[in-house]
């Protein structure tokens, strides 16, 4: 009888663990899901606090110019290089300005910048926002009478949607010239046909694409950021797990949000 | 008049607050005594809008403040000041301007005449204008709490919390902070609810005490009172010794068991 118990007991537990983390996930999400309907409020209603936000824009946007510029350059260098030497075997040396815009465009600015400010901004505004909660600073700001979600979220978020979009068209445009100097300065390329060609495959479409994907990963970043700041517990080492989740969450948000925006794009052109 | 009836409040199977009752008159000072983890600052986070309680009512000035915004709060009753237990003063923001953050960022003041204002208030805690362009993390505990104090009081608030005011200072310093609680209490003519475990900190600024054990309100009593009760939890807490109804739990290293 016990041997047979054992074994039950064993997937009772089984059960219970995943079940008690399934249910802790769809709390987390609904958690996360009130506090974005709560910031697009705090957006929306006045007092704006125009001086934070621009305060937030040249922390997000401008601070973060050599970082999305140094890694769409290289990857704009890789990505002639990797694109010559796969297509030339095959002779199609000449289609590597378009695949290269293409890609810079719609794909690898977007996204790698995304992934870079999850990084750099994401994990600043948890940490940030996780130390003035738990020293009680949010607290005391609401003893003041002042929502924290309008002076603390709402400029962070909006300057993170408006500033990924803008470091990425400047990103689109210096993978593009990474490319071009690999193109024509190391592969021997027509620098006239180089450009011919990326002006050629730079649809308006593409673009947008691509600006839409900075948009929504700048909002969904943000978001994480400030929810698991505003949600830090437990001191210091709170504040570093609500970071690490944040960066992590984020990260994989963006990767998940670029197939949905890619599919949607995919399904228009169609 | 500050009014808590029936309050109580849960974290899961963590019932921190049972029916917990209390009453600050108006223009008084009301501490509320217990030990460490009995519910202090559960109950003034109630009070403040930070938490909600699951059952209870509380009123200001007869007009229920349950599931009240801090806009609705400010509208009815005027600014709040609050001195917590660190200060909690704004890191990225130096001295004046965390004293001034409320006249500027909540009521549209100017920072013109929210300066003055701060640098007035700072000059009542007994802190010199030279401190004013310092930044928080260049100030030793007690300004610190000066500095929250002058905080508290600078949109000149009707309502006064102190969360133990006097933790982590020395008994010199300890004594400065109380003297300046209650002046500015009287001045204001505030009401002050005040938590605490310090003994000598109650009998420099309480009229009232309630004692709070294991969320229950045991005892209240005028600060007089407080050396003729015969209430042993009060009595305990009185001689401070570990002898008594409040036990603490000790875990010995290495004991069997434990």
């Amino acid at each position: 009888m016990s041997l047979v118990r054992v074994p039950i007991n064993i997937l009772r537990l089984i059960l219970r663990l995943i079940g008690g983390n399934t249910w802790r996930m769809i709390e987390e999400i609904g958690a996360i899901f009130r506090f974005c309907v709560l910031s697009l409020i705090a957006i929306v209603q006045p007092p704006f606090y125009f001086r934070l936000f621009l305060q937030q824009l040249l922390n997000v946007g401008y601070y973060s110019l050599p970082v999305v510029g140094l890694t769409t350059l290289f990857s704009g260098m890789v990505m002639a290089l990797q694109t010559y030497s796969g297509f030339s075997g095959v002779g199609a040396e000449a289609t590597l300005p378009r695949v290269v815009s293409i890609a810079i465009v719609r794909e690898l600015a977007p996204v790698l910048a995304g992934l870079m400010l999850a990084g750099r901004v994401g994990a600043a505004m948890t940490a940030e926002l996780g130390t003035m909660r738990v020293t009680e600073q949010i607290d005391a700001m609401h003893t003041l009478g002042i929502n924290p979600m309008r002076y603390l979220v709402a400029p962070r978020i909006l300057a993170c949607t408006i500033a990924l979009p803008i470091l990425v068209a400047l990103g689109d445009s210096l993978g593009i010239y990474g490319g071009y100097l690999i193109a024509v300065y190391k592969l021997g390329l027509n620098s006239a046909n180089f450009i011919d060609h990326v002006l050629d495959s730079l649809q308006w479409i593409g673009v947008f694409s691509g600006l839409c994907k900075a948009a929504a990963f700048g909002f969904t970043l943000s978001i994480i950021g400030c929810y698991f700041g505003f949600h830090s517990r437990g001191g210091a080492a709170g504040v570093g797990i609500a970071t690490t989740n944040t960066v992590v969450i984020s990260s994989i948000l963006i990767l998940i949000l670029n197939f949905i925006i890619t599919e949607i794009f995919f399904q228009v052109q169609l | 008049m500050i009014k808590m009836q029936n309050i109580s409040k849960a974290f899961g199977n963590n019932h921190v607050l049972k029916d917990f009752n209390l009453e600050a008159k108006k223009g008084s000072s009301l501490v509320i005594l217990g030990g460490s983890g009995s519910g202090k600052s559960v109950c003034l986070k109630c009070l403040l809008g930070l938490l909600e309680p699951d059952s209870g009512d509380m009123t200001i000035n007869k007009t229920r403040i349950n599931g009240l915004s801090q806009k609705q709060r400010t509208r009815t009753f005027g600014q709040i000041g609050m001195l917590f237990q660190n200060a909690a003063l704004f890191d990225s923001l130096n001295v004046w301007r965390n004293v001034a953050f409320g006249l500027i960022e909540g009521q549209g003041m100017n920072p013109e005449q929210a300066h003055e204002i701060a640098l007035l208030k700072l000059a009542q805690v007994g802190l010199q204008e030279s401190v004013a362009e310092l930044l928080p993390n260049e100030l030793s505990g007690g300004m610190r709490k000066r500095v929250g104090l002058a905080r508290a009081i600078a949109t000149e608030p009707k309502i006064l919390f102190f969360d133990e005011p006097t933790t982590g200072l020395d008994p010199i310093m300890g004594q400065v902070i109380d003297e300046l609680i209650v002046s500015c209490v009287k001045e204001l003519g505030a009401t002050a609810v005040t938590i605490t475990h310090d003994m000598q900190s109650l009998r420099r600024i309480a009229d009232d005490v309630v004692m709070l054990f294991e969320g229950r309100d045991i005892w209240h009593g005028s600060v007089q009172e407080i050396d003729s009760t015969d209430n042993p939890y009060i009595r305990q807490f009185v001689e401070g010794s570990s002898e008594g109804p409040i036990t603490m739990p000790l875990f010995k290293l290495g004991a069997k068991g434990s």
